[in-house]
């Protein structure tokens, strides 16, 4: 699978919580069923409607006046048997009041449709205990996801583009040698031509260098006459037509990422500046003290950069060329990550810890993805909703175009207030609809007010929201379920990153957009 | 993997139904609305759902699939999953009736797909989008140059890998079709014969070795027996023999689970994309169905590696579409081209990319084949024609050619147009 044996065994010692059985939750809790989470438990105090059947691919109409918790558990459970499936038969509010602690045990509490109220109350009450929440609802033809979660750290991040490793601009010893060990000039046609493009490279730019006061190819322009130089290097027969050298004209199209001045990005940067990393304690997660071991290598033996990732990716080469190449990167790299242990080590004694509490391996993996080390912070539903902390900025200019996904926010807060004074939806039989519109609006008008917004809501937005009645059709359900399930798995594994922090999916446009409110 | 036929049956209240049971549903269909269809018109009438759907599917249920696929269960590896699928649902979602035919598309001609309203695939390779694509096509009929509506149906196709996934809608006729858009499909990777023959530098060369290689001349387990990537003792033979290759050359890496997914050209999967894309499609068909919201135009892509990422755009109708414009194709080679020339072109050329083309042609009023690959006695008998000239076999400059290839149902018609020999244009692969 995507996120390795390590991964998986997070997942299968998780233990997830999802707050109502409806169709948006059933769909999420498959997804994270199907892949083998440890456990999960699910807390509904509803009965199975009609209503609930209709749209709901894990209850049946046998079901119909049972507990959802119960009759949802049994068809998931279903699934997979490896998964320890339970229920607790009480709304989330009865159990706010008498045992909040309820729900430190969980991994990830996962909230779906649930009322404004319910989710501030345990939103609070997950904040405080450290405990990630990811609040999903679907609304008509809008799906919603948020997710609050302090600080959440990544070490593999798995980037889709990640540039390469390789340092040609500042070669440090081993590799230095290792290029010098080859001639270009004296090699036979077979060797020339499977040469890997990196010592092709790396030989063409000394010539450069001789010739441009030592200084790196900096614009296209010189980029280009540094192609032409390599271009010129291809052999040719006696008729003085190039040969065919696929080695160098993988060394040419590279020109572009592989003379990338090596730096630490700056994502790494912050994380090495924020204050978790500076002040070490005998509290700090292995992330923090190994991120400060980093730092101090970069700060030290690594003279401004990272420790050696120690991977290439494959080229036209012969096997010997490429297997050496890749070894000399190989073993620096462990070098490397053997001085940050060092570093690792003095700090855990510092606080009188064993070294052994972070492993050999931990400190390999982290050294590897340290270009791509990423920390999660996802602001608290208080701060969201304070009238002094409120995202005011993103919403007003999101809102200068008028059918920006932030509309569909503004309209889920505007129901939320609708249901407040209202005890119900808007919309939700026929009769209602034409009325509540009108009502729907002041809602809209006194949210906007209340947070001294000067946006402008389209009425035919508030139209939507009474037609859909506060329906949950399978299908925007469904996108959501695995939408919310794989962010759900990113929290857990601490693989890939998570978004930060609301999302709204558009059904009718099929279009989606996150802000981070 | 699914097609599907869906009526909005307009009946009374069905056998099988309860209260409440369409309730989420019933406020698209009997409302109006500010962002419905223009020909979008509410209905009180009695609603039943999606109750007629065939699905077609080829394959049979393996262990790997399981983690993703929650119609099937255990007990059911080593059945068709059409069969498994449509007894699931039949079960589970009262009144709906889904035929299972476990078949692969190809197996049916036009009469059987002419019966549906919407077609859906989760189709596992390009090669059968471009035939089920193909076939919608040949059924558009045209009055005067003129498409009748009629005659179209919508194409919903998904498609993912890994984190990363895409849903798309297509009007045959009407919009941008699966070949309009082949040079959005990324080149399929595969590793060059001579880095596998004697260049290895990967874990995964070693094992291509074997696959390619090393198991067709050893025959380990008989003559005639072919490598099975779901036996065990296939695949570890070829895991003991990838690592003898591998230490040859001093390369680390082969595992008994790489091995694997070489040998059987596994793709990662995940269930939250499939879930995803296919919530996406489902939308679509429930759109078009009841004509409640204008459907999506035309193509939605979704990755969430970082975050959750999607991008909607309209992929345009290509002008000189081989499957779908109508503009006759024209193939342009100096008469002293042999066809072998031509060959190459019909599959490297990144707007065609046929796979195994079959070339035939009309000479003295009696159709001859050229060249044909699938059959092995044709394939003998033609051989020699790859390394005549386009001149030598009597082809004239505007002769017809007809093509027949897997990615598409139909023959296509190539006109021959001679270029003079000192000007030859050279056919360039992207």
């Amino acid at each position: 699978m995507l996120w390795g044996d390590h991964g998986q065994e997070g997942l299968e010692n998780a233990h997830v919580c999802l707050i109502n059985a409806t169709a948006t939750g059933t769909e999420i809790l498959k997804n994270l069923v199907l892949p083998g989470i440890g456990a999960f438990t699910i807390v509904d105090g509803h009965k199975v409607s009609g209503e609930d059947v209709g749209n709901n691919f894990f209850l049946t109409s046998s079901s119909i006046g049972k507990n959802r918790a119960q009759a949802a558990t049994e068809l998931l459970q279903e699934l997979n048997s490896d998964v320890s499936g339970n229920f607790v038969e009480e709304s989330p509010d009865k159990l706010l009041d008498n045992d909040p602690e309820f729900f430190h045990r969980f991994s990830l509490v996962i909230g779906v449709q649930l009322p404004e109220s319910t989710c501030l109350r345990l939103g609070s009450v997950l904040w405080d205990a450290g405990v990630p929440f990811l609040v999903c609802r679907t609304y008509g033809l809008i799906g919603y996801m948020r997710l609050i979660v302090k600080e959440h750290t990544v070490i593999e991040s798995h980037p889709d583009n990640a540039l390469e490793d390789l340092r040609l601009d500042q070669p440090f010893t081993e590799l230095k040698h290792h290029i010098e060990s080859y001639d270009l000039d004296s090699m036979e046609k077979k060797d020339h031509s499977h040469t890997p493009w990196i010592i092709v490279v790396a030989k063409y730019l000394e010539k450069w260098y001789s010739e441009h006061n030592s200084q790196l190819p900096k614009n296209y322009k010189e980029k280009e006459a540094f192609r032409q130089l390599i271009r010129e290097g291809i052999l040719t027969n006696e008729n003085g037509t190039p040969e065919d050298e696929e080695n160098f004209e993988e060394a040419i199209k590279n020109v572009n990422t592989a003379l990338n001045p090596t730096k630490v990005p700056s994502a790494t940067e912050d994380i090495f500046n924020a204050e978790q990393c500076e002040n070490i304690t005998s509290q700090s997660p292995s992330f923090w003290v190994m991120a400060h071991g980093v730092r101090d290598f970069v700060r030290n033996e690594g003279n401004g950069k990272l420790p050696v990732r120690g991977t290439i990716p494959d080229m036209i080469a012969d096997s010997d060329k490429f297997i050496k190449l890749q070894n000399v990167y190989r073993d620096k790299a462990m070098k490397d990550a053997a001085v940050v242990s060092k570093h690792v080590e003095a700090l855990l004694q510092s606080f009188g810890k064993p070294p052994e509490s972070i492993s050999e391996q931990e400190i390999k993996l982290f050294c590897k993805n340290a270009a791509f080390l990423r920390v999660v912070r996802c602001r608290s539903l208080a701060e969201e909703y304070s009238m002094d902390t409120f995202n005011k900025d993103e919403i007003t200019s999101c809102m200068d175009s008028a059918d920006s996904e932030m509309v569909l926010y503004l309209m889920l807060r505007s129901v939320d207030r609708f249901y407040q004074q209202h005890s119900r939806y808007p919309g939700v039989y026929n009769y209602q609809v034409e009325e509540d519109i009108n009502k729907l609006k002041l809602c809209v008008n006194s949210l906007l007010q209340e947070y001294s917004l000067n946006v402008n809501v389209k009425d035919d937005y508030i139209h939507e929201f009474c037609r859909y009645g506060a329906a949950e059709p399978h299908t925007v359900a469904a996108f959501l379920g695995g939408s919310a399930a794989q962010e759900a798995i990113k929290i857990i594994t601490h693989q890939f990153v998570p978004f930060n922090n609301t999302f709204l999916y558009n059904a009718m446009s099929q279009t989606s957009a996150t802000f981070q409110l | 993997m699914a097609d599907g036929e869906e009526t909005m049956a307009v009946e009374g209240c069905s056998i099988g139904d309860w209260d409440g049971r369409w309730g989420h549903v019933q406020k698209f269909l009997e409302r109006t609305g500010p962002f419905t269809h223009p020909d979008f018109e509410p209905s009180e009438e009695a609603l039943s759902g999606f109750r007629h759907i065939h699905v077609v599917d080829m394959d049979i249920i393996d262990v790997s699939n399981l983690n993703r696929q929650f119609l099937f269960r255990s007990k059911d590896v080593g059945r068709p999953k059409a069969d498994v699928a449509a007894e699931f649902i039949n079960q589970r979602v009262p009144g709906c009736n889904v035929v299972p035919h476990f078949k692969k598309i190809q197996d049916f001609d036009a009469s059987f797909y002419r019966q549906f309203h919407i077609i859906v695939c989760g189709l596992d390779s390009i090669i059968a989008r471009r035939w089920i694509n193909g076939m919608l096509l040949s059924l558009l009929s045209y009055e005067d140059g003129v498409l009748d509506p009629s005659s179209i149906i919508p194409l919903i196709d998904g498609g993912t890998e890994g984190f990363k996934g895409n849903a798309r809608v297509i009007l045959p006729g009407m919009t941008a079709c699966i070949d309009c858009t082949l040079e959005l499909y990324p080149p399929q990777i595969t590793f060059p014969m001579c880095t596998i023959a004697s260049m290895p530098r990967l874990p995964e060369h070693c094992i291509e070795y074997v696959r390619v290689l090393q198991w067709p001349k050893d025959k380990p387990f008989g003559d005639a027996v072919g490598l099975d990537g779901d036996n065990p003792e296939h695949v570890q033979w070829v895991f003991q023999e990838s690592l003898k290759r591998a230490a040859e050359f001093n390369i680390t890496g082969v595992t008994y689970r790489l091995t694997q997914g070489v040998v059987k050209r596994i793709i990662p999967a995940v269930a939250s994309t499939n879930a995803v894309i296919a919530a996406a499609c489902a939308t679509e068909v429930f759109k078009i169905a009841t004509s409640a919201y204008i459907p999506l135009n035309n193509y939605l892509v979704f990755n969430d590696v970082d975050g959750l990422y999607t991008y909607t755009f309209e992929a345009e109708r290509k002008d000189n579409c081989t499957a779908c414009s109508q503009v006759p194709q024209k193939l342009q080679f100096p008469p002293s081209a042999k066809l072998q020339e031509v060959l190459e072109y019909l599959t490297e050329n990144a707007a065609l990319q046929m796979k195994s083309p079959a070339i035939s042609t009309t000479l003295e009023g009696k159709n001859k084949t050229l060249y044909l690959q699938s059959i092995a006695s044709i394939e003998e008998r033609t051989r020699p024609n790859l390394c005549k000239t386009l001149k030598e076999l009597g082809l004239a400059d505007g002769q017809e050619l007809a093509v027949a290839d897997v990615t598409t149902p139909q023959t296509v018609l190539f006109k021959l147009n001679f270029t003079s020999e000192t000007c030859s244009i050279k056919q360039v692969q992207n």
